[in-house]
């Protein structure tokens, strides 16, 4: 599955790299929903990259395009007991997650996408894997699967002169249904960046 | 015209590179600093079984070793075992006996340890290649390097048996169990603490015991 993927991204990396239209990458820095997600992973996690391209239609204030994604989330809960039914457990737990989205995107420009400042709004469906662990002791337990996923983004690219590259800063919500192998995911998140239109 | 083709020659490639290297090799926590994070307790008893009705309990004066034919067991630590033990037991309201007939529940304690070996293995990529005519197979890769580390663990397992129970038969009810594992590694007075707290935290989180 995860080979899949690797294969999926780079033939996406490969296209949008060729596309006419605009991509960026960007930071994120991302908050825990709520739910059994927000307690397997309770803290703000600082790891988080996004690769984008979109190409621009007829009206330019509308592009699409796709992203790809990295999050890594970890959450070193120390000593902790855990029951369930009649058996309780007590250790030193981590638990930490690795997240992979493949998302076709929307956007919307709210004005020119070469103006100073751009509001947009931006939507993506796709798919990602993920790969949920928690260690305690000298075991692990380990669930990996390929989730449906959805994004939804509203920020403000700020353009440089010439109106083609510019900053962006965004903030960003991720939702994965749970699966059999995976808890039901989501989390909130702000990016940071930079992008251009090509 | 330049502008464009310099983004897509250099930095295309590049984002696309990174990528994949993040996506080939994900990311791990760092592993805990001090051996006894990696202890584990576990328990689990009856939920149908009325441990209320508990007075006396017996504790045989030894710990049982799982070893194999010709090995000496390892010893060291048995009186802390069955201190603890008879200290929690007692503090539960519990009396102990030394008479079989009198006793509401026995208590067993079992110890084994493992001797375990993790070997990873790094192989030259590049060195390995199929072979051109597929009937004969592929080439065998250059040998890349192989690291191996070994550790001991240590289990102890505390079973509480009714003294009532018909011994004869084919399965044998367990009432309560606790468990505790953890790496062998350390002075004895390290793993003797460790072994001490561990229990204690069998019964801490076992209040259902109490009478």
């Amino acid at each position: 599955m995860k080979r899949l993927f690797i294969v999926c991204m780079l033939l996406f990396a490969g296209y949008a790299s060729n596309a006419q239209g605009a991509s960026e990458f960007t930071y994120q820095m991302s908050i825990p929903g709520t739910g059994e997600f927000g307690d397997f992973i309770s803290k703000v996690t600082w790891v988080g990259f996004t690769y984008q391209g979109r190409k621009m239609l007829s009206d330019e204030q509308w592009s699409v395009g796709g992203s790809i994604s990295w999050f890594y989330m970890v959450d070193e809960k120390g000593r902790t007991t855990y029951e369930r039914e009649n058996v309780t457990v007590t250790g030193y737990v981590t638990t930490f997650t690795n997240i992979f989205p493949l998302l076709l995107t929307v956007q919307r420009d709210f004005k020119d996408p070469y103006g100073t400042v751009v509001p947009f709004a931006r939507i993506g469906v796709g798919g990602a894997w993920q790969d949920q662990r928690l260690d305690t002791g000298i075991y692990e337990f380990k669930d990996d699967d390929i989730q449906f996923a959805m994004n939804g983004e509203i920020g403000v690219r700020l353009n440089g002169a010439g109106g083609r590259n510019g900053a962006i800063i965004a903030a960003t919500y991720h939702w994965m249904p749970g699966t059999d192998e995976l808890l039901d995911t989501n989390f909130f998140g702000v990016k940071v960046g930079f992008g251009g239109i090509h | 015209m330049k502008h464009k083709t310099i983004y897509r020659r250099l930095c295309m490639p590049m984002f696309t590179a990174i990528f994949a290297m993040l996506l080939h090799s994900s990311c791990l926590p760092p592993l805990p600093d001090n051996v006894e994070d990696y202890d584990l307790t576990v328990t689990t008893f009856d939920e149908d079984y009325n441990f209320g009705g508990i007075q006396t309990y017996l504790l045989p004066d030894t710990v049982a070793h799982l070893i194999s034919a010709g090995v000496i067991p390892n010893t060291t630590f048995d009186d802390e075992i069955l201190n603890s033990l008879a200290r929690n037991l007692d503090a539960l309201g519990w009396t102990r006996t030394t008479d079989m007939a009198t006793a509401d529940i026995v208590v067993v304690a079992t110890a084994f340890g493992q001797d375990n070996e993790v070997c990873y293995a790094y192989w030259d990529y590049w060195g390995y290649y199929w072979g051109y005519y597929p009937p004969y197979g592929g080439y065998p890769g250059y040998p890349g390097y192989v690291s191996c580390s070994s550790y001991k663990t240590g289990s102890v397992i505390v079973q509480m048996v009714d003294r009532t129970i018909d011994t004869s038969a084919a399965d044998i009810p367990l009432r309560w169990v606790g468990a505790m594992n953890g790496l062998l590694e350390g002075s004895n007075q390290n793993i003797s603490v460790r072994i001490v707290n561990n229990i204690d935290q069998m019964f801490a989180q076992s209040p259902y015991l109490k009478n």
